[in-house]
């Protein structure tokens, strides 16, 4: 993809020429003000841990600055950010666990603090399929067809995932209330 | 799902963790390019490495170079050697560059012949009375680089041919060490006359010192000796005549003495040998280098400047466009890298003394999708070498 910087400041966004089009993108800084707490609750309850979330989510912002051209004017930038932390912090998790077993040295992972720790508990029960579509839905508030190209899966597999974590979610949710 | 959200809401009003600033993640692009250019060159250091391991794994051939010994040590060569080894920088210096001694030639060096970048290579005979002249001026060279070792075996040239029984030593079994290249000596045949009327075949030719052989000695005369694939001399560089009747005691003596034909024809030798072998001491070089004797020989041999700096300082690498460049931008980039390419490889030293390249070629890749910020369309280049190393 071919991109030009033309110079065209318009609030918070900047004009750039691609593909002989202008297109009008949000400047990296306000997008970040306003993503970055969202992008570690989402991070933080897909994956349990705080420290790996924020190195998910640093990562993912760093390479989003680099090029923000580029993902500044796709059509969901937080949808690139969320598929590129979630990956990083899997590989990161792997490489851990695999020091870990090296070593052979148990590293016991934190609790997380209220209220993340409530949500964690709730969502915890899930698979991690499940998990990741309920949390980008509503945490991270992404359209289904959003989720589909965060993990790399059709909207009908969102959609389908996306109805059976809210039916376990909704017994647990139910037996919460009860006790 | 709204208690859900509702809850999450607590987690981004009340961040976990406060927002790193812009430049934090600015440094972490920065360090990610180290981190990716350090593991870039460390997987080709490897590769090198593996390639070289996997050729001397494949490889028991022992070298031939180090496989004679000697049966008629002359307890007489010691002290002779010593004599050679020993001449000084002064005495060098007094002999200066005499009008009768053949300068070395310069050559343009080319992929076929870059197994010899960084080797000092020498053929000859041990019947060969042009060798025996030339042999004694490499060890007054060779000594002020390096140190030999195991150099007994004395030898006469052939007693039927020009020059007869010139004294002189062989450098079969020879051993030579120095910190700035290798020296690898090849004694095609004996003094010993076999019954097909030449002389016993001793030792074979490298495949790299074969190809620079044949491509900068077409006539196939002896001694070849090659200095770096940069500088190569023909035969003897000074007249034998002048070590005819000569014992190994008396030339050793003269060596010392400026004035002496032998001093004028060996060390005179010798001192353009140092020139053309100061080209390829790169960083630490010898003290004899600098002395004004060895440049005014550098001049002679037209050098001016190293040849090897070539490499680093004469032509660098065409610089990379930007992504978004047009495609002829790409290609025209694509060209100047090929040539580049083309005069490191034809320059490529030899990191490795125990180790020789056997083949070393430059190869293009059409891009099918973008790589590493080239895009798809543009031919990639890329120096590839095979090498092999014997055992130690």
């Amino acid at each position: 993809m071919t991109c030009t910087s033309v110079g065209i400041v318009s609030g918070d966004r900047t004009g750039f020429v691609q593909k002989g089009e202008l297109v009008f993108v949000e400047s990296f800084d306000a997008w970040y003000s306003r993503e970055h707490d969202r992008l570690i609750a989402t991070l933080v309850l897909t994956t349990g841990d705080i420290d790996l979330a924020v190195e998910g989510v640093d990562e993912a912002c760093s390479r989003a600055l680099e090029r923000w051209e580029r993902v500044g004017a796709m059509d969901s930038p937080s949808g690139w950010v969320y598929r590129v932390a979630i990956n990083h912090a899997r590989r990161v998790a792997r490489r851990r666990t695999m020091e870990q077993k090296f070593f052979q040295k148990s590293v016991p992972k934190p609790d997380l603090p209220a209220p993340a720790g409530e949500l964690w508990d709730l969502v915890a029960s899930l698979t991690v399929r499940q998990r990741q579509v309920v949390i980008l839905r509503h945490v991270a508030e992404l359209k289904e067809t959003e989720i589909g190209a965060v993990l790399g899966i059709s909207r009908g597999t969102v959609s389908s995932t996306l109805h059976d974590a809210h039916q376990r979610l909704g017994r647990l949710l139910d037996d919460d209330n009860e006790s | 799902m709204s208690e859900l959200t509702r809850r999450s809401q607590a987690l981004i009003d009340v961040p976990l963790v406060p927002s790193p600033p812009l430049e934090y993640l600015q440094s972490r692009s920065r360090q990610r390019h180290h981190r990716r250019r350090a593991i870039t060159v460390g997987l080709l250091g490897l590769c090198v490495i593996a390639a070289f391991s996997i050729a001397k794994i494949g490889n028991s051939t022992p070298s031939l170079s180090a496989k004679s010994k000697t049966s008629n040590t002359d307890v007489q060569l010691v002290s002779y050697y010593k004599a050679a080894v020993t001449v000084s920088n002064s005495t060098l210096a007094a002999v200066g560059l005499p009008a009768n001694v053949e300068i070395p030639t310069k050559v343009v060096p080319s992929l076929s012949t870059v197994g010899t970048n960084g080797v000092v290579s020498y053929v000859g005979a041990e019947y060969c009375p042009f060798c025996a002249i030339q042999r004694w001026a490499l060890l007054v060279a060779l000594s002020k680089f390096g140190t030999f070792t195991s150099l007994d075996k004395q030898v006469f040239s052939s007693s039927s041919d020009v020059y007869p029984r010139l004294a002189s030593w062989s450098f079969v079994g020879a051993k030579y060490s120095s910190p700035f290249f290798t020296f690898q000596p090849t004694e095609l045949s004996s003094s010993t006359p076999n019954n097909a009327g030449g002389y016993r075949s001793l030792e074979k030719m490298s495949s790299a010192q074969r190809r620079a052989f044949n491509k900068y000695n077409r006539q196939g005369g002896l001694s070849f000796v090659d200095i770096g694939n940069h500088y190569v001399t023909l035969g003897a560089s000074a007249s034998p005549a002048v070590l005819e009747g000569l014992t190994l005691g008396n030339i050793g003596n003269e060596l010392g003495d400026p004035k002496s034909p032998v001093a004028q024809a060996i060390d005179g030798t010798a001192n353009y040998l140092i020139a053309a072998m100061c080209t390829m001491a790169q960083k630490t070089a010898p003290s004899i280098c600098s002395s004004p004797t060895t440049r005014e020989a550098a001049k002679a041999l037209g050098l001016g400047v190293s040849p090897t700096s070539e490499i680093s300082g004469g032509k660098s690498a065409p610089t990379q466009p930007p992504t978004n460049a047009p495609l002829s931008v790409w290609k025209k980039w694509s060209g100047a890298e090929h040539k580049y390419l083309l005069v490191a490889a034809a320059n490529f030293r030899n990191p490795n003394p125990a180790c020789t390249i056997l083949k070393i070629s430059v190869n293009g890749t059409r891009l099918t999708r973008p790589v590493l910020g080239i895009p798809k369309g543009v031919t990639d280049w890329a120096i590839s070498i095979m090498g092999k190393c014997g055992p130690k």
